[in-house]
C-alpha cells in the first residue's frame, strides 16, 4: 500500500499520549489501534491524516483483568487475546464468539477491541478507492446527497463491527479518557444512529477500554451471517444474553444487533418477546416477524430490507437454541 | 521523514532508512528483495502478504515497517534450511497443494502459525487456521490435505 507521508507517534504511556494529543492541531491526527481499518481507508484515499498516534505500545491499554465483580478489557487488547482470554470465554461467551468472527486470524492478531468498538460505518458507495470513476460525493464525503436513500437527508452508512453487539447484550460500559480525566458511560449511550459520527467521543479523548459486569451471571451467544464465512463483514449479527436462572426462563433478556443501522442496536421488540418465556420454547416466524415490525433497515450491501429482517429473525431462532442449558 | 530502523527478519538483522508511511510488505519486497511475500489485494482481504510476527500470522500490507521493530519477523524465505524444504513446504509439494503458487507463501505461514501452537488441530481448527488466505486455484481441498497430513488428522473429505 502506498500511503501519503504522515508523522507517526508511538507513545509508551497514557501520560505520553495525552501530551502528544494536547500538542496536536485540531483534526490533525487519527488514533491507530491495529490499523486494520484505518490503513485500508488511507490506501483508498478516504483518510489523509497529518499524523497517526499508535496505541499498541501503551501497556495500560492491553490488560484484561478483574475489577471487583467486573472485568476490564483494555482498548489495545488484540481481538485474538480477547477471544482466548479464560475470563472472557468463561464469563462472556457472546464476546468470545463475536471476537472470533472478526475478519480472519491475521486480522484478529492485529485488530484491537478498541478499534472494533470505534470502527467507522461502512457503505458500498463510500468504501472504495477514490479517484476517477469513484461515486460522486455523498454526505460522508462532504457532498450533498445519499446514494443509498435517494432524497435522504443524512448518511445511513452501516455499522458492522461484531463485538459491540455482544457488548451491548452484556450491559457493558465504555471507559473514556483524555488529559482532563476519565469518564464512564453505558455502551448504549456511546453510539448514535448517524453514519458520519456514530460515536459520542471528543476529539482529544480515547476509549480506554470496556467494563463488563460479571454479576448477575449471564448466559450469552453471538451469531452472524456474512456473504463469505471468513474475511468478511457481517450482513447481520445478533447477540443474546439472559440472566442465569433455575427456572429456565429468559430473565432480563438483552438482544442486540449489528449491521442494522449506523449504530449497534438493542432490539426492544425481541427483548419483550423473550422476557419471562421458557428458553426451551421455540420462536416462530410469526412471533419474530411481529417483534421486528418496528424495524426499518435501509437497502445496504446489496440485500433488501425484508431479507435483512429475515436474517435477524433466523439468527434469533438459532440463538435461542444456543441458550438452552 | 525517513528514520533509521533495525528489523529482525528470518534471524538476520537489517538496518535501513524508511518513512512512517512505508509498510512492512513494501520493505520486504522493494527494499530487501524478499519477494516471496506476495502483494495481492493490498488491503487486508486476501492473505497473500502473510508473515509471522513473533510467531503470530499478520498481514504485512497493513503493518507499518516502524511497528515491526523489535519483533521477530519470519517470511517464506526463512523456512527452508540449507536448501532443504521445511516439512510444511514438503507436505504442500507432496499433496499437490500448490497450483499457481501465489497464495502459497501465505498459506504455508498460516499453517506454521497454526501448527506451532497446536500441533494436532481438528478439521474445524484447520479450516479456521487457513481461513485468512484466499486461493483461487486449488479449491482448498489439497491444501486441507497437506495440513491434515501434518496434523495427523487423516484424510479430509474421505467420505466422498
Ligand atoms: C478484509 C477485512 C475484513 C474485516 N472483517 C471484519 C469483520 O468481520 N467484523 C468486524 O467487526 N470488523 C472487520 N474488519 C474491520 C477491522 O479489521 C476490525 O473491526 C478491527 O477490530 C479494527 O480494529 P483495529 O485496531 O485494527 O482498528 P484501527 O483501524 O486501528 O481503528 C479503527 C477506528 O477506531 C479508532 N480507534 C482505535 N482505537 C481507538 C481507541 N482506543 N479510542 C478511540 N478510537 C480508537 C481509529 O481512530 C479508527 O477510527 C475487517 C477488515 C478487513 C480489512
Ligand atoms: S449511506 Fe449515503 S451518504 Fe452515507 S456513505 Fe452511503 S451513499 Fe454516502
Amino acid at each position: 500500500m502506498h500511503l501519503k507521508p504522515f508523522a507517526y507517534h508511538r507513545p509508551l504511556s497514557l501520560a505520553g499520549l495525552w501530551d502528544i494529543m494536547d500538542k496536536a492541531p485540531s483534526g490533525g491526527f487519527i488514533l491507530l489501534g491495529g490499523g486494520t481499518d484505518v490503513l485500508p481507508r488511507m490506501g483508498q484515499r478516504l483518510l489523509a491524516p497529518a499524523a497517526l498516534i499508535g496505541l499498541k505500545n501503551i501497556a495500560e491499554l492491553k490488560v484484561i483483568e478483574r475489577e471487583g465483580d467486573d472485568v476490564f478489557i483494555g482498548a489495545a487488547s488484540a481481538l485474538q487475546h480477547v477471544r482466548e482470554s479464560e475470563l472472557v470465554s468463561r464469563l462472556f461467551p457472546a464476546l468470545a464468539q463475536a471476537a472470533a468472527r472478526v475478519g480472519s486470524p491475521q486480522l484478529r492478531h492485529m485488530g484491537t477491541i478498541g478499534g472494533n468498538l470505534c470502527l467507522d460505518t461502512r457503505c458500498l458507495y463510500y468504501n472504495q478507492r477514490q479517484g476517477p470513476g469513484a461515486f460522486p460525493r455523498c454526505y460522508k464525503k462532504g457532498g450533498d446527497r445519499c446514494h443509498v436513500v435517494k432524497g435522504g437527508k443524512r448518511c445511513y452508512a452501516l455499522f458492522s463491527a461484531d463485538t459491540p453487539a455482544a457488548l451491548l447484550a452484556l450491559d457493558a460500559r465504555v471507559c473514556i479518557g483524555g488529559a482532563a480525566g476519565k469518564r464512564e458511560a453505558p455502551l448504549n449511550e456511546f453510539y448514535r444512529d448517524d453514519g458520519i459520527r456514530s460515536r459520542d467521543i471528543g476529539e482529544k479523548e480515547i476509549v480506554l477500554g470496556i467494563k463488563i459486569p460479571g454479576k448477575p451471571v449471564r448466559v450469552s451467544a453471538y451469531l452472524r451471517f456474512s456473504t463469505r464465512a471468513a474475511i468478511d463483514f457481517p450482513l447481520a449479527g445478533l447477540a443474546v444474553s439472559v440472566e442465569k436462572s433455575r427456572s429456565g426462563a429468559f430473565v432480563n433478556p438483552r438482544v442486540a444487533a449489528t449491521g442494522i443501522c449506523s449504530r449497534p442496536l438493542r432490539l426492544a421488540g425481541l427483548e419483550t418477546l423473550l422476557a419471562g418465556r421458557d428458553v426451551r420454547r421455540e420462536i416462530t416466524e410469526e412471533e419474530w416477524g411481529d417483534a421486528l415490525k418496528e424495524l426499518r433497515p435501509v437497502r445496504h450491501q446489496g440485500i433488501s430490507p425484508a431479507y435483512r429482517k429475515y436474517l435477524f429473525g433466523v439468527l434469533m431462532q438459532r440463538a435461542r437454541a444456543r441458550l438452552v442449558p | 521523514m525517513e528514520q533509521p530502523i533495525k528489523l529482525q527478519i528470518n534471524g538476520r538483522s537489517y538496518m535501513l532508512n524508511v518513512g512512517p508511511q512505508v509498510t512492512l510488505l513494501h520493505v520486504l519486497r522493494d527494499y530487501l528483495g524478499l519477494t516471496g511475500t506476495k502483494e495481492g489485494c493490498d488491503g487486508g482481504e486476501c492473505g497473500a502478504c502473510t508473515v509471522l510476527c513473533d510467531g503470530e500470522s499478520v498481514l504485512s500490507c497493513l503493518m507499518l515497517a516502524l511497528d515491526a521493530q523489535g519483533k521477530n519477523i519470519l517470511t517464506i524465505e526463512g523456512l527452508a534450511n540449507n536448501g532443504e524444504l521445511d516439512r510444511i513446504q514438503e507436505a504442500f509439494v507432496e499433496e499437490g497443494a500448490i497450483q499457481c503458487g501465489f497464495c502459497t507463501p501465505g498459506m504455508v505461514l498460516s499453517t506454521k502459525a497454526l501448527l506451532d501452537r497446536n500441533p494436532h488441530p481438528t478439521f474445524e481448527e484447520i479450516r479456521e487456521g487457513i481461513s485468512g488466505n484466499l486461493c483461487r486455484c486449488t479449491g482448498y481441498v489439497k491444501v486441507f490435505g497437506a495440513v491434515a497430513r501434518l496434523a495427523g488428522t487423516g484424510k479430509p473429505f474421505s467420505d466422498k
